[in-house]
């Protein structure tokens, strides 16, 4: 069952010229000059019940602005978006009733209030029958151990706690969807894998489905079976996290162990990378050469002992990414 | 609260009050709060326009009692418009308002910071101070004024009573921070000093003859007003400027200012090195 | 809806008591900040014993009527202010928008001040007081008048706060000249309408209509005209003033929200 529908969507914003000159700002107040900038400009995918999608992409690609329009508080320049059946910036109270909504930066809790005060008031805010909020919450206690610090203030609240506490505050009443945006930012390593599996566990048992953005490739390698990733507004790989490698690594590096040490290897089409006593690696780029072509080019000048080639990591093949953005598209 | 590193910095802290005078470091200060209040457009414009309209505001009250036009407690109608028109310009170096940003930074805790560097902390609020004031004199007070003068009639001083008053403003600011200062350091022993901001502000705003000139009071409240420092922040350069004081009286006008900015100067830093022990002692 | 909202005005209340002290102090800085500014204007209209023919206790029936509903208002709707002005910076309204309740509900219940009861208990005290010492003919329509027209003066001045927060969503700051309403508004109605040039007079009748919050019932109660021809009876449509303002001031949040909508900040 498709929950999710995402059809060319766009977002166009005009953004203030300054204006230069004399009386500059008395002409900015009359006439305002601006210039569009697509933030999003043609995403389209579905989702499914019950996915784990990650939604990824260099900084300023565009994704909180996707995930602002999914979540009911930004309206699209055009496109569509339908959730569970639903057009978000038309129906925003109905729609935000059935969803769940994290900003890892801000929190959604009253700050000066014991964490289970915010959690009543949620109760009344989204009507969730007394027996279900009782439920939930004694499931989330027990699952992100909430226990300790539910009569705190929420400002005294550890960073991780107050995630923790969030989390358990969007799902209170039992939203179909959850959006997250950056959940584990900022948190240390043990917060972080508790987060993880939190997420894991109530997509797999209660089968919330789960959109996130994130920085963190760790949450990616471990949560997403699915990742949509976008650069310059535009989605450039929807599919499974493993076929990104394989669509996206180019390149190769072949390490050789030779008989005798050398100083330097002059192979054609590859790129020497390091030679360390009688190892030596070197890059290729699998779309101008092949590594059988490659081995037969260096057996021919140096005897081998032994050989491998390795796969780009994952996180090497993002990282680049977002080091270049556009560098995909 | 919490001083992170407060007991480390404690020894610095103790000799922060007595600091050799470097007058070079307090001038930067005040001309850096100067270009800073110059920037803030939209906040001295709105400040302007909100200062004229409470002036026009308290003038047609002045005009609907003054109907008979004679003078009352020595007070001419146009002393009276005057003088709405001068409180007003002189609202911006504190003669309506307490500023609250020393209180901002102990509640953030920046305030360590200010506290642990090689300046004496009161020279570096009053240079601060000064200089933001002495921008809102020039411009928001000026123009506020202006506008008194052109559509109100309000008086322009003889160029012997600019001077004295201008004396008097010198004084008037040293006693308004001080006094604004205490208040402000109350917040290192309340969590919340709001509520003791509040009352500060309206005992200055009433007894400094701001919301109306002392010569109103009756006699015994009036007497009250006198033995109290706000005078000499609003009422007394007031009165200067207005003509009302001249001669010997102008010098008694300087002294008592004189005298209560160093009265309220002494309060102050004392109540500083009090702040200083809690805070090294008890870590804030 | 209304048990919705006392639960979260219950809550900004309770976290407003941790910290008792603070709570009196404020409430007690409140009632003296307007009480000694109705002294000063005590001692202006007792010197000259009448301002624009009213007499003190005529003059505190307009104040009293004025500081009660500024007072109210500002005490359920200051969530416009400071708070707001806060999320806006943070950019933290979005998440107001991720909560299934309308915006301006959840903005009202961000903040709650019952401290600013100092101002409305100051002014219900001058209000009684002027009453005591003016022979005012009570009749039923006029006792059903009183609560009609404080009602009004709150709606009108949470209007205006509403507005200059509203402004927020262009500006990011609230703009200090809203006080000229607000504040000022207040200050300027505690003396009769009639003294003011035409100009003030217009603005703050039927642009900004903080005059009918209290000087047509004045009017009415002290059985006094208006020099300029508003007829006392005006008393009975600040109601529908105060709604047609409040509407408009509720309109105008709807486009703000739906410019935030479609920029995102």
């Amino acid at each position: 069952m498709t929950l999710i529908e995402v059809e060319h969507l766009r977002k166009t914003f005009l953004l203030a010229v300054r204006q230069t000159g004399r009386f500059a700002s008395l002409r900015g107040l009359l006439s305002r000059q601006t210039r569009p900038v697509h933030a999003v400009s043609d995403v389209s995918f579905t989702v499914a019940a019950g996915e784990l999608v990650g939604y990824i992409g260099p900084n300023g690609a565009g994704k909180s602005t996707t995930m602002k329009m999914l979540t009911g508080i930004l309206h699209p320049t055009s496109g569509r978006i339908k959730i569970a059946g639903r057009v978000p910036y038309q129906e925003r109270v109905e729609h935000v009733r059935r969803i769940g909504v994290v900003f890892g930066q801000r929190s959604q809790l009253w700050w000066d209030l014991p964490t289970i005060e915010s959690f009543a008031l949620l109760r009344h805010i989204y009507r969730i029958p007394l027996a279900r909020w009782q439920a939930n919450l004694q499931s989330f206690s027990t699952l992100l151990d909430l226990e300790p610090f539910l009569n705190t203030p929420v400002r005294q609240l550890s960073l991780g706690q107050r995630m923790r506490a969030d989390l358990a505050a969007a799902l209170l009443h039992d939203p179909a969807i959850l959006f997250l945006d950056e959940p584990t930012i900022g948190l240390d390593v043990v917060a972080r894998e508790r987060i993880r599996e939190f997420l894991e566990h109530i997509n797999r048992e209660n089968g919330v489905t789960i959109m996130l953005t994130t920085h963190d490739l760790a949450d990616i390698e471990r949560l997403c079976p699915r990742v949509v990733l976008i650069d310059h507004g535009g989605v450039v790989y929807d599919g499974p996290l493993a076929t990104l490698r394989t669509r996206f690594g180019r390149w190769r590096t072949l390490i050789v162990d030779l008989n005798q040490s050398v100083d330097h290897v002059e192979v054609p089409d590859a790129e020497l990378l390091r030679v360390e006593g009688t190892r030596v690696a070197l890059r290729f780029d699998r779309d101008r050469t092949t590594a059988a072509a490659l081995i037969a080019a260096v057996a021919a000048r140096y005897p081998i002992r032994d050989l491998t080639v390795e796969e780009p990591e994952i996180e090497s093949i993002i990282r680049d990414l977002y080091e270049q953005p556009g560098s995909l598209a | 609260m919490e001083f992170p590193g407060s007991t480390a910095t404690g020894i610095s802290l103790l000799s922060a009050v007595r600091m050799p005078i470097n007058l070079r470091l307090y001038y930067e200060i005040a001309i850096r709060a100067f270009r800073r209040a110059s920037v803030y457009r939209a906040a001295y414009v709105a400040g302007i326009l909100t200062n004229a309209f409470f002036a026009a505001l308290r003038c047609f009250v002045y005009l609907a009692v003054y109907h008979a036009g004679t003078s009352v407690a020595g007070f001419s109608p146009n002393d009276a418009i005057t003088y709405t028109w001068l409180t007003q310009a002189l609202i911006s170096i504190g003669a309506g308002w307490l500023a609250w940003d020393l209180m901002q930074t102990i509640r953030s805790g920046d305030v360590i910071t200010d506290l642990s560097r090689p300046w004496s902390f009161y020279g570096y609020w009053l240079s601060r101070s000064l200089g933001e004031r002495c921008f809102n004199l020039l411009l928001r007070g000026s123009v506020t004024y202006l506008i008194g003068f052109l559509f109100f009639a309000a008086r322009l001083p003889h160029l012997t009573e600019a001077l004295a008053f201008v004396v008097a403003i010198g004084l008037a600011l040293l006693v308004s921070f001080a006094y604004g200062f205490i208040v402000n350091l109350t917040a290192f022993w309340l969590i919340d000093n709001t509520g003791v901001m509040l009352i500060a502000n309206i005992v200055l705003t009433f007894f400094s003859g701001f919301l109306l000139p002392l010569a109103f009071f009756p006699p015994w409240l009036r007497q009250v007003a006198l033995l109290l420092p706000f005078q000499a922040i609003t009422s007394l350069p007031a009165e200067i400027w207005l003509g009302h004081l001249t001669g010997a009286a102008v010098w008694r006008a300087f002294a008592v200012q004189a005298g209560w900015a160093l009265v309220l100067m002494l309060l102050a830093i004392r109540m500083l090195h009090f702040a200083m022990r809690k805070v090294v002692i008890q870590g804030g | 809806m209304l048990s919705l909202y006392l639960r979260l005005i219950g809550a900004r209340i309770r976290s407003q008591m941790q910290y008792k002290l603070s709570f009196w102090l404020e409430l007690v800085g409140f009632a003296l900040s307007s009480g000694l500014e109705f002294v000063a204007l005590a001692i202006l209209v007792g010197t000259f014993h009448s301002v624009g023919g009213w007499s003190l206790a005529e003059v505190g029936v307009l104040y009293g009527l004025s500081s009660i509903s500024f007072g109210l208002a500002e005490m359920v709707s200051r969530g416009f202010d400071a708070p707001f002005e806060l999320m806006m910076q943070r950019g933290s309204f979005d998440g107001v928008l991720t909560r299934p309740l309308g915006s301006f509900f959840q903005i009202m219940t961000s903040e709650f001040q019952l401290r600013r009861l100092g101002r409305s208990t100051q002014g219900a005290l001058v209000f009684l007081y002027a009453c005591r010492h003016l022979a005012i003919h009570w009749t039923l329509a006029r006792l059903i008048l009183m609560p009609l027209t404080l009602l009004s003066g709150m709606v009108v001045y949470m209007a205006l706060i509403v507005i200059g927060a509203t402004i927020c969503f262009w500006t990011i700051k609230t703009p200090e000249v809203i006080n000229i309403f607000t504040f000022g508004g207040d200050t300027l109605v505690s003396y009769p309408l009639s003294i003011y040039n035409g100009l003030i007079r217009n603005i703050f009748l039927w642009v900004v209509p903080v005059g009918f919050v209290n000087y047509p019932a004045a009017l009415l109660l002290l059985q006094r005209s208006d020099p300029y021809g508003l007829p006392a009876t005006a008393a009975w449509a600040a109601p529908l003033v105060a709604t047609v303002f409040f509407a408009a001031a509720g309109l105008f949040w709807r486009v703000g929200v739906s410019k935030y909508t479609s920029t995102g900040s």
